[in-house]
Parts: C-alpha cells; sequence; structure tokens
C-alpha cells in the first residue's frame, strides 16, 4: 500500500465542444518526488492541474490521489492535496494571518502551532498581521504557499511557484520543496516557465504539447539522453569544409556553423579524443574544442519543435 | 458546515461596505426625521412616535436592503470569483453544495443583522426625537397589541422575502459572475416592480413588491389565506433559486 503513487492520472482528458484541450494524460507520480510539469503557453498544463484538483469536469478517464478518485471521492481525495492554481489570490482585506486562519478552519486538525511553524518556514513572521493588500507579490506568493502546506498534504501541486519571489527566496523555495519531498515524502507537482529552476529542482519532468504528454522522464535523462552532447570545434577558417568532411566520414552530425571555422557536431564527450587526432592527422589546425552542455532549454525546445 | 458559515461570516464583518450600509441606514433615519420635525403642520402626512418608528424605517427603506443584498452577494460571489478567492476555498474538502449554502446561510444572517440594526437605532433616534407615545401607529393609524411584539413579528417577517431576493441574486451573481451585472440586475427590478403593479396580479409574485408589502399583511388585516399564499411565493423563490445555484454550482468549471 505504501508504494502506491501519490498521483495517478489514468487517460484524463478534457474536451470542450469537439476540442480536446487535453488528450489521454497517464502518468503516475510517486510519494518524494518532485514532479515538474513542463509546456509552452496553451499546452493544457493549467487546465490538468484543475482537473487535478476538481475545479473542473475530466471528460474521460480518473484522476486519483491517494487511491481516491477526485471525481467520485472528491472529499477523501482533496484533503491530500495542498495546491496553488495560477495565482495566490487571498482574501486582501484581511492579514495574512486571519487568511490563514481561514483556510485552517476548512480542514480538521490545523493547530495554531501548526500556523505559526508554517508562518515561519514561508518566512513570513514579521509581517503575518498586516492586511495582505500590503503584501509584495512574493510575499502573496509565500502566503500562498503557506496556505498550501497548513494541512501537512501528501500532494504538494504549485502552479508557477517562483512567479515575483526574489533569488534568494526562489533559493529557498527551492531547497524547501526539495527537503519537503525527500524528507517527508510529499509528492511535489510543480509548473513553471523558469526552465532552469526545473532543472535545479525536479528529480522527473513530464512535458506537455497541445494537450498532450510528449516526454516524461527523469530529468538527467532529459537532459543528458543518450550521452550526445553539442560540440563546438573551431579551425582554420580555410580548413572549414575540409573538416566537414572529415567529420562526416565518422557519420557524426554535423549542425549549422555560427561563424567562419565554427563546427557544431553532435556527439558523446567520449568521442573527441579520435575527432581530434583525425583533424591533427589530416594537418588541420584545430584552435578549440568545447562542450556544449545541452540545457533543459535546449532539449525543451528540442522536443516541442519535433512534436509539432 | 458551521465552520464554513463561521468564515463567510468573519469575511462579511470585515467588509468596510457592511458598516457604510450601517451608517446609510441611519442617515436614512436621520432624514425622515429632519422631515417630520421640520415640515409645516399641515404637511405631514401621518403622526409619528418613538414605538412606530422603526415599523416606518423597515416599510421605507428596502432601496437600502436591496442594494444591500445586492453588494454583499456580489463581494461573496462574484468579486471571489473574479478575483480567484473563490477557487482556493474550493481546494478543501468542502462540497460545493456545502459553499453555497455556507454563503447563502451569511448572507441570511447579514440581512437579520442589518434590519436587527435597523430596529434597533430606529428605537433609539425615534424616542429621542418623538418620545416614546401612547400607542403604536402604522402610517398614523393606531394598532392594538403589543408594540414591541407587533413590531419584532413584522421585523421577522420583512426578513423572509428578503431572503427570497438574496437566492435569486446569488443564483444571477453565479451565473453571470460579474459585480456589475449583479447590481444592476438587482437594481433593474427594485425599478421594474412599481411598473408590474400596473399589470394587476402579476406584482404580487414579484419579490421586490413583497419586500415592500409582505410584513404590512400582518396588520393590514390579511387572512390566513392570503398570508400563506405570499408564504408560499417566497418559499418557492428560495427553493428554486437555492436548488437552481446548486445545480448550476456542481456543474460549474471553475475557470478563473
Amino acid at each position: 500500500m505504501d508504494q502506491m503513487p501519490v498521483v495517478q492520472l489514468r487517460h484524463a482528458t478534457k474536451r470542450i465542444g469537439s476540442k480536446n484541450i487535453v488528450n489521454d494524460l497517464s502518468f503516475d507520480i510517486p510519494a518524494g518526488e518532485v514532479f515538474g510539469f513542463l509546456g509552452p503557453n496553451g499546452a493544457g498544463k493549467t487546465t490538468t492541474i484543475r482537473m487535478m484538483v476538481g475545479l473542473i469536469k475530466i471528460s474521460q478517464g480518473d484522476i486519483l490521489i491517494k487511491g481516491q478518485s477526485i471525481t467520485k471521492n472528491f472529499n477523501k481525495a482533496i484533503q491530500n492535496v495542498g495546491a496553488i492554481v495560477e495565482n495566490p489570490d487571498l482574501y486582501k482585506y484581511l492579514t495574512g494571518y486571519q487568511n490563514l486562519k481561514h483556510y485552517a478552519r476548512m480542514v480538521s486538525g490545523v493547530t495554531k502551532a501548526r500556523i505559526s511553524e508554517i508562518v515561519e518556514i514561508v518566512g513570513l513572521k514579521d509581517r503575518i498581521h498586516d492586511k495582505v493588500k500590503t503584501y509584495s507579490l512574493g510575499m502573496r506568493q509565500r502566503l500562498g504557499i503557506a496556505q498550501a502546506l497548513l494541512h501537512s498534504p501528501s500532494l504538494l501541486i504549485l502552479d508557477e511557484p517562483t512567479n515575483g519571489l526574489d533569488p534568494a527566496g526562489i533559493h529557498e523555495l527551492r531547497n524547501y520543496l526539495k527537503r519537503l519531498a525527500h524528507e517527508e515524502g510529499v509528492a511535489v507537482f510543480v509548473s513553471s516557465h523558469l526552465l532552469s529552476e526545473m532543472e535545479l529542482m525536479c528529480d522527473r519532468v513530464g512535458v506537455l504539447q497541445a494537450g498532450k504528454l510528449v516526454s516524461i522522464q527523469n530529468i538527467k535523462d532529459f537532459v543528458h539522453k543518450g550521452g550526445a552532447s553539442r560540440v563546438c570545434v573551431t579551425v582554420e577558417p580555410a580548413q572549414t569544409e575540409q573538416a566537414k568532411r572529415l567529420i562526416a566520414s565518422l557519420n557524426k552530425i554535423t549542425l549549422p556553423e555560427e561563424n567562419p571555422g565554427q563546427l557544431l557536431i553532435q556527439m558523446n564527450k567520449d568521442e573527441i579524443p579520435a575527432v581530434n587526432r583525425l583533424l591533427m592527422d589530416a594537418g588541420i589546425q584545430v584552435y578549440s574544442i568545447q562542450m556544449q552542455e545541452q540545457t533543459l532549454e535546449d532539449k525543451f525546445l528540442e522536443i516541442t519543435e519535433d512534436k509539432k | 458546515m458551521l465552520r464554513l458559515v463561521k468564515n463567510e461570516l468573519y469575511k462579511v464583518f470585515r467588509l468596510r461596505k457592511f458598516y457604510l450600509f450601517m451608517g446609510a441606514i441611519l442617515a436614512l433615519q436621520l432624514v425622515e426625521i429632519f422631515q417630520y420635525k421640520f415640515l409645516p403642520q399641515g404637511k405631514v402626512v401621518f403622526p409619528l412616535n418613538g414605538q412606530s418608528f422603526p415599523l416606518e424605517m423597515i416599510g421605507g427603506n428596502s432601496i437600502i436592503m436591496v442594494m444591500f443584498i445586492a453588494v454583499l452577494v456580489a463581494d461573496m460571489f462574484a468579486d471571489e470569483y473574479r478575483n480567484g478567492s473563490f477557487k482556493l476555498v474550493l481546494l478543501r474538502p468542502v462540497s460545493r453544495i456545502q459553499f453555497i449554502s455556507a454563503k447563502a446561510i451569511a448572507l441570511l444572517a447579514s440581512i437579520m443583522a442589518i434590519v436587527c440594526f435597523t430596529v434597533i437605532t430606529a428605537y433609539i433616534t425615534g424616542t429621542i426625537v418623538f418620545t416614546w407615545g401612547n400607542q403604536l401607529l402604522f402610517q398614523g393609524v393606531p394598532i392594538d397589541g403589543n408594540s414591541i411584539a407587533i413590531t419584532l413579528k413584522l421585523t421577522i417577517a420583512s426578513i423572509l422575502p428578503s431572503a427570497g431576493f438574496g437566492m435569486l441574486v446569488i443564483f444571477i451573481a453565479l451565473i453571470t459572475e460579474n459585480i456589475g451585472i449583479t447590481i444592476g440586475s438587482a437594481l433593474a427590478l427594485f425599478i421594474i416592480s412599481p411598473l408590474l403593479e400596473r399589470y394587476g396580479n402579476i406584482s404580487n409574485y414579484s419579490i421586490i413588491h413583497l419586500m415592500n408589502t409582505f410584513h404590512e399583511m400582518f396588520i393590514n388585516n390579511a387572512t390566513l389565506v392570503q398570508i400563506y399564499a405570499k408564504i408560499v411565493v417566497i418559499i418557492a423563490y428560495v427553493v428554486l433559486f437555492y436548488i437552481s445555484s446548486a445545480i448550476f454550482m456542481k456543474r460549474k468549471d471553475v475557470l478563473l
């Protein structure tokens, strides 16, 4: 029973009219994982989140949270969820503390001590008794996270959680979410546009494109899939064509060069000495060989462009 | 459920608008008093005293009640939906029916609070200005019986149609999700109501008409059948728009 994933999407589909906004999504998120949800604008990320928390109906399929269907057993399923959907929309005319008390009243077992603990964690201790309308966007984001964590959920869903946070705040939040997942076993589902942030924060990422899940992988595999990286070789510009022919003889893909004398080659790190030797033996003057690690952004663009 | 109602009331009583309406009610009472005190003797329509002033105010502040209900409902439903705080509540283990019910109960409690405020302040201001007086008067006509008990009965009677109107406005707020349309529709209903009186019986089914006249039936020698008929109409408003709101809410995709 402990091995049961915290979230199970089973062919979840959202249809509006004849159009599938989200199409046949199936994946699981186990306890203790930070799962990143990527996708260009309009891919259906927020629609998926809304289905996961029961804000919108699922047209087909089901979503289970700790084994409970969000459609058939809403109350039991949602009590395991803490979430921010899009923006942390709190009551601006109430203080931060009054907001937290308001949300605490809706679930059982949230004590004053728990509220104080959460306030401390999100770093709002000094301003918690001020009205929310006086808060900066970053402070509202922190308060939103606080309300999501109040009842110690098994699943934390955060839609663009770093919005409005300063670098120190982002760093703190990232570490807190990782600690929450890895030490307390909470499943964290994060959607964000900040790919570099996802790379640092997530254990696994899923990429959504036009409502379909096009990739779901461990973050390291995702970025370094197949071990192939881009290698930039700078040679004497007059010898560029000769160098290209030699590299082609090794069945290596040469990408369009950016500058004269520069060759971009798709290959593994351990193949660099052989390529270097080949060029040197042919009398080509090699000025530099540089590995260009593929970032999550490169990979994301590659995947989403491929699937268009 | 009680916790949800407590939450809703907690928010209502922290709204500045709530206290602005209390101020408006007091201002209306002062205007009434001013008119009575400073009109030439021959122009006063009927005599007034402290124990009768609350009854006059209950009948006279229907526009304030209409506006109060419209503004409060617009705030509780349309504004919360528009600014997104609505959806955060729906992320809790609370059914949508419970959510609607808690808000409706909080609205009813707020209406009762405002009506009680109207009666209590009218007793105070009326007694200070006109003195308590010998007998309860309704539009100048003496009414036999315990004046406080009669006023209490009419106060309670005035709340019932307000609840029906409140449910109607809740339904409008839910389907339009718009503050302006919610308040505008309530005002439009208020403006149209007198026009319906030209068409005979139709006005009997107008909730605004009932807000203006229902409580008066208890001192206007209306028969029990007539009173029950109006109660059925009011209850029909409450039930019909509560069920419609609940069904609409249950099926609604929350997109904001």
